[in-house]
């Protein structure tokens, strides 16, 4: 009896019955197989010519002696045992970036923060424009007789605060106006004197403005201050399509901030991974 | 030797004890060493370390079989400095010809015309036998060395490597086989007592 080829298994029972690794059983399946399988045997003895070869090896002689002094071993306790330049690595560049993160997570937090506290305020003010005044300061509102009910209007403005900024509704643009609005006229402080190009400017549209805008008095100073008057039927529609777009306003920003604070939430879990790995591979190199 | 006197005292921190155990160990930890990583230098670090950490670990030695307490250590150390291997490799470094060409100079095929005949083949051998091994993946290539080199039974070898005594027989029959076919070119290498065996085969 021949078999074609022999299998893995076949291979695995010779060197057992070779170690004298198998029961009786296999032991007698095994020498059955030796007297009537040719390949059978052939392979047993192969098998057994290669392990008798590798058994025939000698021990190799240490090259020196292995003893140890009591100053190997303080020095083996004071260096490393192995070097592991990887796990350092890791380390060290774990530890940088969980670093990097929490200072970019507290940098985002804070302008974040900043932005989400004036943008309401500024966008509410620059869509309600055509309704509400425009971005005024409080002397301004101070000088004027009815802040709350005052027309759009363009102002330029010269209070240091306000200076660098500049406000564009998207329905005109009427810059740099040339008047000067003096401050504080009731209010009894005074501005500094107002130059072209100094300023904030403030822009309304046009045609609100002409139909808002009163001429102010000249001041002491010779600053023109503005002054509006409401007139309550002609800002009622205004008014109400104002409070629409802010409502639709809010809703944006409340998109915003949930989403600001899920890039904070993905920032803080990134920062801890990196830090629990900056911490284990510190742990396996010690 | 008193191995159980010589281990209670060396566990007690007595390192004459120990040095004794390590005199008694040194030539079958080196032969493992050596012939896990084929490599003299690498196999004299991890002996030494070995049995640095063999010293350091005493206390959590509860009995047993010492040789197989000593070979798991060699073989983790063994183990660690392949991992770095495969991590960094290394080019060996041949010799040049006088046209800057590397000599293919195998120490398996080195000719050393000053040694006595029996010694070359017996050192042509056992670097053919080594070329063969590291052709092995190491997990095959430790059993084959704590069965067929160290002479330990599966058992033994399976408390060493953590497995079980089956997977010590599949790994050992594998290994055999890979060997077999590796040693094919090699058999005017062999002595007359495994050439006249596999003559007497074919």
């Amino acid at each position: 009896m021949s078999s074609p080829s022999l299998s893995d298994r076949d291979y695995e029972l010779i060197s057992a019955y070779l170690d004298g690794e198998v029961d009786i059983r296999q032991k007698k399946v095994i020498e059955n197989r030796l007297a009537e399988d040719a390949q059978f045997k052939s392979a047993y003895e192969q098998l057994s010519r290669t392990r008798r070869l590798m058994r025939s090896q000698p021990l190799l002689r240490a090259p020196r002696n292995y003893t140890l002094s009591p100053k190997m071993l303080s020095a083996s306790q004071t260096s490393p045992k192995a070097f592991l330049p990887f796990p350092l690595l890791l380390r060290t560049v774990s530890a940088f970036t969980s670093l990097v993160f929490l200072v970019l997570f507290g940098l985002n937090w804070i302008t974040a923060s900043r932005m989400m506290s004036v943008a309401p305020v500024a966008n509410s003010e620059v869509l309600a424009q055509p309704a509400q005044p425009a971005l005024l300061d409080e002397q301004a509102m101070q000088s004027r007789s009815a802040p709350a009910e005052e027309q759009p209007m363009a102002k330029s403005m010269a209070t240091p605060d306000l200076a660098p900024k500049s406000i564009s509704p998207p329905s005109g643009e009427m810059g740099g106006m040339g008047e000067g609005g003096g401050a504080g006229a009731e209010g009894g402080v005074e501005a500094p004197l107002l130059e072209p190009d100094a300023g904030i400017t403030l822009i309304a549209p046009t045609d609100t403005l002409s139909t808002t805008l009163s001429p102010a008095p000249l001041e002491s100073t010779g600053e023109l201050d503005i002054q509006s008057e409401l007139n309550p039927s002609e800002i009622s529609p205004s008014e109400s399509q104002a409070l629409t777009e802010v409502t639709e306003t809010e809703g944006l920003i409340g998109g915003i901030r949930q989403n600001w604070l899920l890039q904070q939430i993905l920032y803080g879990v990134l920062a801890l991974s990196f830090a629990i790995i900056a911490i284990r591979a510190g742990k396996r190199r010690a | 030797m008193d191995e159980q006197g010589l281990i209670h005292d060396a566990q007690k921190g007595d390192l004459e004890a120990f040095n004794r155990l390590v005199l008694a160990y040194q030539d079958a930890i080196y032969t493992h060493a050596y012939r896990m990583l084929g490599d003299e230098s690498a196999a004299d670090d991890a002996t030494q370390e070995t049995f640095i950490a063999a010293y350091q670990a005493m206390k959590t030695f509860r009995g047993g079989s010492f040789r197989a307490w000593l070979f798991r250590i060699v073989t983790n150390q063994c183990y660690d400095e392949l991992r770095r291997r495969q991590r960094r490799p290394t080019t060996p470094l041949e010799p040049l010809t006088t046209d800057d060409e590397e000599i293919e100079s195998p120490k398996w095929l080195g000719d050393d015309a000053n040694s006595p005949e029996e010694e070359v083949d017996q050192q042509a051998l056992r670097e053919a036998i080594q070329h063969c091994l590291n052709g092995l993946p190491k997990e095959f290539r430790n059993v084959v060395l704590l069965i067929d080199v160290q002479g330990m039974d599966y058992r033994e070898a399976a408390h060493i490597l953590k497995v079980p005594v089956g997977t010590i027989k599949s790994r050992l029959a594998r290994a055999r086989l890979r060997i077999q076919h590796c040693l094919q070119g090699f058999w005017e290498l062999l002595p007359d007592k495994f050439r006249l065996v596999d003559e007497e085969s074919q």
